[in-house]
């Protein structure tokens, strides 16, 4: 077809101040937005686990009551998961993602845009009924099974659901936006099997989101007319509470390799550049971060092993539970691979990458543990299942988060950058936080406490094990609480003193991203220019080396 | 690829405040519908289930925000086309069968609810349907013809554009429009009898199921309507040709989409069980 030859509107913004801002359909500037919005909503689902963990500071009841302990964790699950990491990875895909393949922009850049506006008001009416007298929050945990989903009065519930539809809406906009954009807006070049493999860790995202989210957006519904609208879907006669459950868990597992997979692209980009290696097996990191994506649409009722469904298909999902451990395993040793004989620079980037695997192997182990349905029928629904998704999410995804937040902190920032002694204390501080905060939850679960309540049994006949165990959770969570303090201080101060770089500070391979951005290409609010001669290598490696060199002198 | 690039220029995509507005207008809509399920008050079995003027209210504006942002939106795109604003032909085509893909999702769920519920009934000896209902198997299947037509029409439409011939590309896709409109028609028609017959969405779990399920689809076969209306529009003013035609071409094979999952819900919902098979 001989396409006429499409333009891009505007060398750069007409509109300036917030009009900017609520106008814009620039890649990186919404990447940056969606960036912001997730720390403002990490930072209140942070706030909500370090209450339920200053009250699980000891036995009974002292900081919160039973009712506003359940709003808590339903709103710390439905906040980290929906709106921290989701909006986290959005923003760093939004931003990347484009650059890296060349683009011109996202394919659809208004609809990016909608993506994120629809995620504002969905965080807002999910926090709303705090605010409002005699309102209930979100109360029946981040997966709101019926029939308590169903019963429960009050229209806090119901905005749950509305914010959760229209977050669904928003991943499932965004998700079509990033496969055109990779399937069909590449550059001069760029092939599938030689962009960067981020770009292919968002790929697989979002394949499994562009399927699995019309079915939970279905559950959803389903809740509010039973809620609503007088139908029977999943309370009263004739009615299936299971199938709730299979739909949101159709959606829900996927949905926990959504939030790990962009994650597992960073370390793709991290730690070859790290190691001054390539990445080792290009193709089989493709084709694993593909196999998980596939696989992980078969193993979803792995999460209802104890809800009595059929034996058969009980031990059919369990095998395939198993199975995907192998593509998981794929990566992890393709990142050992890499990094093997390489000379690793140990900068916080790094650093992050190398918590991430180390807690995330512990993740994945456990969940492999709790794939085995005897195991979990002793461990579902106790603090062990919480301290294996913990692993996962908070040792895999949000250590992914800042390793890819450093690591391109330069072009985030237009040029400034961070402070490596704040990073490697912040670091640190996370990783002995995380670890003091989860890893006893392991053992609290072993010892038989189950989740989502407000109060446990101390065990004295063991000598009150439970309540240290506990103590040594709480004190964990307010250090890596301190930890994301220092990060964002590092942040303030780097936007202080303006320290600036105007090369790829790290060394070692060169990688597009950096390439355009030495070249002036990549500049907030303005679009990438992807029709120039690249940059002879021999110049943009001295330039490299220089600010290199600058950096370690600073 | 290359001539798709640009020139030496930078280049960002058009601003626009339609994405900002839009997510309001939405969360708005959705807001009247949480607004009206709570006046209804449909758990509390004494209460008079009667919607308030409120929710009413917020709900119709909602849909006044979503159809008026949508048209801000489309008028966008009309404004752009001279000037080849955006960022290619090729992309349109490539959305929409993704987006056509993860609705077969959310449909393949709504089944999956309709068969647990017919399982759930003959385990419960209660048979399928599990109330007095007869649906008017005749009647729809002849409104159901009109749909189908119109899936050829608008194939007949796709095939004038193309040549260029683009009088009658306008006259056969208007006629698509028509007979769609005929068989939104007939729906609303059955929907009226069987609500004065006193079905309601909750009254069995077979009409929840088939309300669900049709209202679903009849929600599909409006928004495809305006979709091809705007293309209508857009038509009259010349801005389709044999090479620029990416419009059309998606609204028709989301028209042809929704055509297909009628014929599922045809012979799952009608025919099969007209036919003993339920
Ligand atoms: C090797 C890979 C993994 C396996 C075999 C696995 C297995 C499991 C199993 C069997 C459960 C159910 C436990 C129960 O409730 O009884 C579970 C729960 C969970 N897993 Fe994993 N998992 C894996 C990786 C991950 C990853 C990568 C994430 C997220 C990034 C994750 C997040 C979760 C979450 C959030 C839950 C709890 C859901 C809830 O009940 O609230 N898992 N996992
Ligand atoms: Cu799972």
């Amino acid at each position: 077809m001989a396409a006429a030859e499409f333009v891009m509107a505007e060398p750069s913004h007409k509109r300036t101040g917030l009009m900017r801002w609520l106008t814009t359909t620039d890649h990186k500037e919404i990447g940056l937005m969606y960036l912001w919005a997730g720390f403002v909503f990490f930072i209140l689902g942070g706030i909500a686990a370090l209450l339920m963990r200053l009250e699980l500071f000891q036995p009974g009841l002292q900081v919160v009551s039973g009712e506003t302990f359940n709003e808590l964790f339903s709103l710390h699950g439905t906040t980290m998961v929906f709106l921290w990491i989701m909006p986290a990875v959005a923003g760093l895909g939004n931003y990347f993602v484009p650059i890296m393949l060349k683009a011109k922009d996202m394919a659809y850049p208004r609809v990016n845009a909608l993506s994120f506006w629809l995620i504002v008001p969905a965080g807002i009416l999910l926090y709303l009924p705090l605010l409002i007298q005699g309102w209930t929050a979100v109360n029946v945990t981040w997966v709101g099974y019926p029939p308590l989903s169903t019963t429960f009065p009050g229209v806090g519930l119901d905005l749950w659901i509305l914010a959760l539809i229209l977050l669904g809406m928003a991943s499932t906009l965004g998700s079509i936006n990033f496969l055109v954009t990779i399937f069909k807006m590449r550059g001069p070049g760029v092939t599938l099997f030689n962009m960067p493999l981020f770009a292919w860790a968002q790929l697989a995202t979002s394949v499994l989101l562009v399927f699995s989210l019309p079915v939970v957006t279905v559950a959803f519904l389903m809740l509010l007319f039973d809620r609503s609208f007088g139908t029977h879907f999943f309370t009263g006669a004739g009615s299936e509470p299971i199938l709730y459950q299979h739909l949101f868990w159709f959606f829900g597992h996927p949905e926990v390799y959504v939030l790990i997979l962009p994650l597992m692209g960073v370390l793709n980009e991290v730690i070859p550049k790290f190691s001054r290696r390539p990445v080792f097996g290009y193709t089989s990191m493709a084709w694993a971060m593909m196999g998980i994506a596939i696989v992980g649409f078969i193993v979803w009722a792995h999460h209802m092993f104890t809800t009595g469904i059929n034996p058969t298909v009980r031990a059919v999902f369990m095998f395939n539970t198993m199975l995907v451990g192998v593509p998981t395993g794929v990566k992890v040793f393709n990142w050992l691979t890499t990094m093997w004989g390489g000379q690793i620079a140990l900068k916080a980037p790094m650093k992050h990458a190398l918590g991430f695997i180390w807690l995330f192997v512990i993740g994945g182990i456990t969940g492999v543990m709790l794939g085995a349905i005897p195991v979990d029928y002793a461990l579902h629904d106790s603090y062990f299942v919480v301290a294996h998704f913990h692993y996962t999410m908070v040792g895999g995804a949000v250590f992914g988060i800042f390793a890819g937040i450093y690591y391109w902190y330069p072009i985030l920032s237009n040029g400034r950058m961070y402070n490596e002694k704040m990073a490697n204390g912040q670091f640190w501080l996370m990783f002995v936080g995380f670890n003091l905060t989860f890893f006893p939850q392991f053992l609290l679960g072993l010892n038989g406490m189950p989740r989502r309540v407000v109060d446990y049994d101390p065990l004295p006949q063991y000598g009150n094990i439970q309540t240290l165990l506990n103590q040594m959770s709480t004190v964990g969570a307010f250090m890596i609480a301190l930890a994301v303090f220092v990060f964002l201080l590092n942040v303030a101060v780097s936007h202080r003193r303006n320290v600036r770089v105007s090369a790829d500070p790290w060394g070692g391979n060169r990688v597009v991203e950096y390439q355009l951005w030495e070249q002036g290409r990549v500049k907030l609010g303005e679009g990438l220019i992807v029709d120039h001669e690249p940059e002879p290598l021999a110049v943009t490696e001295a330039k490299a080396r220089a600010a290199a060199e600058r950096l370690e002198a600073a | 690829m290359s001539s798709d690039q640009g020139g030496d220029h930078p280049h960002l995509p058009h601003g626009s405040v339609w994405p900002f507005w839009l997510a309001v207008a939405i969360s708005l809509l959705g807001i009247g519908l949480v607004m009206l399920g709570q006046s209804l008050q449909m758990n509390d079995p004494n209460a008079a289930h009667v919607a308030s003027p409120l929710s009413l209210t917020v709900l119709g504006l909602g849909v006044a925000a979503v159809v008026g942002t949508l048209a801000g939106w489309f008028f966008e795109d009309y404004k752009w086309w001279p000037s080849n604003t955006g960022t290619g032909t090729h992309i349109p085509k490539a959305g929409a069968l993704l987006f056509i893909s993860s609705e077969f999702f959310l449909f393949g769920a709504l089944f999956a609810n309709y068969f647990t519920f017919q399982h759930l009934s003959h385990a419960n000896g209660l048979g399928w349907p599990d109330g007095e209902v007869e649906l008017p198997l005749l009647k729809t299947g002849f409104f159901s013809l009109f749909l189908f037509a119109s899936s050829a029409t608008i194939h007949k439409a796709d095939n004038h554009l193309r040549r260029n011939e683009h009088k009658q590309f306008v006259r056969w896709w208007g006629l698509t429009i028509l007979l769609g409109l005929v068989f939104l028609g007939g729906q609303v028609m059955e929907y009226t009898n069987l609500i004065a017959e006193g079905h309601t969405l909750g009254s069995s779990q077979f009409m929840t199921a088939f309300f669900i399920l049709t209202g679903t689809h009849g929600l599909h076969v409006f928004g495809g309507l305006g979709l091809l209306f705007v293309m209508w529009l857009r038509a009259r003013k010349g801005q389709f040709n044999a090479q620029r035609h990416a419009g059309p071409q998606v609204a028709s094979m989301y028209w042809h989409f929704v055509d297909i999952v009628w014929v599922v819900v045809l012979t799952v919902l009608y025919i099969l069980p007209a036919l003993g098979f339920a």
